[in-house]
């Protein structure tokens, strides 16, 4: 009886440390999920396909592993968080870059027209400018 | 109860398990990811705008990578070198993106500028045209105006030269008349009663003097006007010579007209003898008559009525 009750003592003792030692990934869990919502809302699926794939494969796992294997959930909510990150960053530079297409092609459209209607301008006409890589 | 030990060693076991994998590190797949995320950090640390633009993202690679090579010096487990550097990478990678956004946006607000210039230039050319045409109305316009005012002045110069014209012709007519001339119908006709020469001769009588003046001068007013003397005699003496005769009075007519400046191509002169009476030639009376000068008058136009 007693030796039962010293054993029950030790493995609780043994679970709490367990408890306070090994990290648990609820934080990290929760921080990737807001990261992966916020680039699909950023339109990464369409922009940053892989990115966002790599995210959502790693927070399912993270996941599924967080009750078993909360040092590996933590690392693969990691992995998925800066994944998510990776692929909002994209996206955003993405769209920005899509933009200035835009209002290039509109400028040149513009002055194509202005060029046609007044052919003989002498005008010097800049360039446009060189799209960032 | 025995299941109680046997469940605690084995727990212990594995932390000894996991201690010894984790001692056992410097594999090559973490090294390979620990150049590879130092790379991706060096990369994004050459970028000009990387602190400026991309500073948490750069500090978080920096961060990953150096607790990557801490868990590597520390002989940590290949596992955490290759989480730790694939952070550290993957960190770089937002900021690389992050610098691109930047890029783009600056470049953008260029190209807006740009964008408006050329609109100001086209609303400039625009403007430029519109002012032009306006002006080019404006000189059409006018141009239109000026061509009115001298269609309506031709017009009232025509309008004044057709009254003159008709002045003149009134005024013609009207002198003519004051010369006894009459209208016939092959138009104003002056005759002259043989006064103007002896019997039988040619020589204007001085008596004549004052009629030619007047002819004269009537003729240099209407410059366009043009006469036909016609010389008639009575039907005394062969044809020959009445018609000789005839001829020579007609041009003594025309000569003393010319000599007082009526041009030579103003004027006929015709012989026709015995051949027009205008009374019977059985009375002295009436081949006084038949003897006579007759001076027909052409339109303004010079033109006669003819018959």
């Amino acid at each position: 009886m007693t030796r039962t009750l010293i054993a029950v003592t030790v493995l609780g003792a043994a679970l709490a440390g367990g408890c306070a030692s090994a990290p648990q990934p609820s934080a990290d869990l929760t921080q990737a999920h807001t990261l992966v919502d916020q680039a699909e809302q950023g339109g990464a699926a369409e922009l940053a396909s892989a990115d966002l794939a790599s995210a959502r494969s790693k927070l399912q796992m993270a996941d599924q592993d967080a009750r078993d294997k909360p040092e590996l959930s933590i690392r693969l909510a990691q992995e998925a968080s800066v994944d998510a990150r990776v692929a909002l960053a994209r996206t955003n530079a993405a769209k920005a870059q899509m933009a200035l297409r835009d209002v290039n092609a509109g400028t040149q459209t513009l002055r194509n027209e202005t060029d046609r209607a007044q052919p003989n301008t002498s005008m010097p006409v800049p360039s446009t400018p060189a799209m960032p890589q | 109860m025995a299941k109680y030990w046997i469940a605690s060693i084995c727990t212990a076991a594995c932390g000894v398990a996991v201690l010894l994998a984790g001692c056992a590190t410097t594999s090559p797949e973490g090294e390979s990811a620990l150049d590879h995320a130092r790379a991706a950090v060096q990369r994004l640390e050459e970028q000009p705008l990387a602190s400026q633009t991309a500073g948490k993202a750069l500090q978080d690679a920096r961060a990953a990578l150096g607790a990557a090579e801490a868990a590597e010096r520390e002989h940590k487990s290949a596992d955490i070198v290759v989480h730790l550097s694939y952070l550290a990478s993957r960190n770089a990678e937002v900021g690389e993106a992050v610098i691109a956004e930047a890029r783009a946006r600056t470049a953008m607000s260029q190209a807006q500028a740009q964008r408006e210039g050329v609109l100001l230039d086209a609303r400039e050319r625009d403007a430029a045209a519109a002012h032009q045409q306006a002006l080019l109305a404006q000189q059409s316009a006018q141009q239109s105006q000026a061509q009115a005012q001298a269609s309506q002045q031709q017009a009232q110069q025509s309008a004044q030269q057709a009254q003159d014209a008709q002045q003149q012709a009134r005024d013609a007519q009207k002198q003519l008349e004051d010369m006894q001339a009459k209208q016939t119908d092959r138009g104003m006709m002056l005759t002259l009663g043989n006064v103007l020469f002896d019997t039988g001769g040619d020589t204007l009588k001085p008596g004549a003097d004052e009629l030619v003046s007047r002819l004269s001068q009537f003729l240099q007013n209407h410059p366009d006007i043009k006469v036909r003397i016609e010389g008639h005699t009575d039907s005394i003496g062969s044809d020959s010579y009445n018609e000789a005769l005839s001829q020579r009075r007609a041009e003594a007519v025309a000569s003393a007209l010319q000599s007082r400046g009526v041009p030579a191509m103003r004027i006929q002169a015709v012989g026709r003898g015995k051949s027009a009476p205008v009374a019977g030639n059985d009375s002295s009376a009436g081949r006084q008559q038949n003897r006579r000068v007759e001076i027909i008058f052409s339109d303004a136009q010079g033109q006669f009525i003819s018959g």
